[in-house]
């Protein structure tokens, strides 16, 4: 076959790959409107009191379950924003969803081997204003019984399932939503409606 | 002596995508001016909302983009003597295409919604376009 023919077979195989890649990527990760319990019995269960707990919050001080009474507040459970392509998307989505309402806490836990500058600086540069905690020594995420046990590599260390739990003004929980796949989060439009069912 | 093709449906593609490099490289060199050189009242809107090391990047690939488009439009008059050209160019778009592809795995771009998946459609099928349509017949002698 002359060389010019392979050239073209071959090049044209590369384009049809990036192609199927370019269609197939979103396959297995979207959001879903509908709430998942994968963890269902780990944790507060919907009418409970969410657990007291106290965490260092990005940018100093401290975040505590008693500072979040008086509003509604989002309680996310999630593995990174420094590499975590479906972390992002959904902290993205999320944003989109709920907007800058200054009548919501929305709280973001991770591990504290999850933060550092680049993953802040992920939140900064869209102008989300979400506050950011650390759960050291993953005490929160262990009470909970969230964390992920089945990670597979050196880079998931420390990190939970995904989770996420609508609290009320008096911190009890009337939404929750847990997956062990986390390539496919709950929608943000879902968590807005739970938010205004709240008022 | 060997009838002359005209290469018409290449040359279409060529001068598309020299044109689509031009203005690419005329906005990126005018975002990294904005962001550097112009003053902020008379440059009217900005282009790029980056830092300086983004404007500096941009510059660079601008520069890169108008190299490109003008190649591009070399090849215009004589196809057959620009063959190495297109074959560049094709592997050009899939590199932009693969890159296009990495960015939107990221996570990072959510906000750019489906453009992404189109930008690396587009760059694909400009590289199939430039794969069969480039000419494969060594230029005549002393042309």
């Amino acid at each position: 076959m002359p060389r010019i023919t392979v050239g073209r077979v071959v090049g044209t195989l590369v384009c049809l790959s990036v192609l199927f890649l370019n269609y197939r990527l979103d396959f297995g990760r979207a959001s879903q409107e509908s709430a998942v319990d994968d963890l269902a019995g780990r944790g507060p269960r919907v009418g409970e009191h969410f657990a007291d707990f106290d965490l260092e919050e990005v940018g100093g001080g401290r975040v505590t379950s008693a500072d979040l009474l008086g509003k509604p507040t989002v309680l996310v459970f999630a593995r990174s924003l420094d590499w975590c392509p479906f972390t992002k998307s959904f902290v993205t989505e999320l944003a989109a969803s709920i907007g800058r309402q200054p009548e919501v806490n929305v709280l973001l836990v991770f591990a504290p081997n999850q933060v550092n500058t680049k993953a802040i600086r992920f939140l900064f540069d869209r102008g989300i204003a979400f506050r950011v905690a650390l759960d050291q020594g993953r005490q929160l995420i262990e009470r909970l019984g969230i964390a992920n046990v089945t990670i597979r590599s050196r880079i998931e260390t420390g990190v939970p399932y995904p989770a996420v739990f609508v609290l009320d003004a008096q911190g009890i929980v009337r939404f929750r939503d847990t997956r062990r796949n986390h390539r496919i989060w709950l929608a943000g439009s879902r968590i807005k409606e739970e938010l205004d069912r709240l008022g | 002596m060997r009838e002359r093709k005209t290469y018409l449906a290449y040359r279409l593609v060529a001068l598309l995508t020299a044109v689509v490099c031009a203005i690419a490289g005329v906005m990126l060199l005018l975002g990294f001016m904005q962001g550097t050189i112009l003053p902020a009242a008379a440059s009217g809107g900005r282009l790029l909302a980056t830092n300086h090391w983004g404007s500096y990047l941009a510059g660079l690939t601008g520069a890169l983009f108008l190299v490109w488009s003008i190649l591009l439009a070399a090849t215009l008059r004589d196809p057959p003597r620009g063959h190495a050209i297109a074959v560049g160019s094709a592997a050009g778009f899939l590199l932009l295409g693969f890159v296009n592809l990495l960015a939107r795995f990221s996570g990072e771009y959510g906000e750019a919604g489906g453009w992404q998946k189109l930008v690396t459609t587009t760059a694909t099928f400009a590289a199939l376009s430039l794969i069969w349509l480039s000419p494969t017949e060594p230029p005549e002698q002393g042309s």
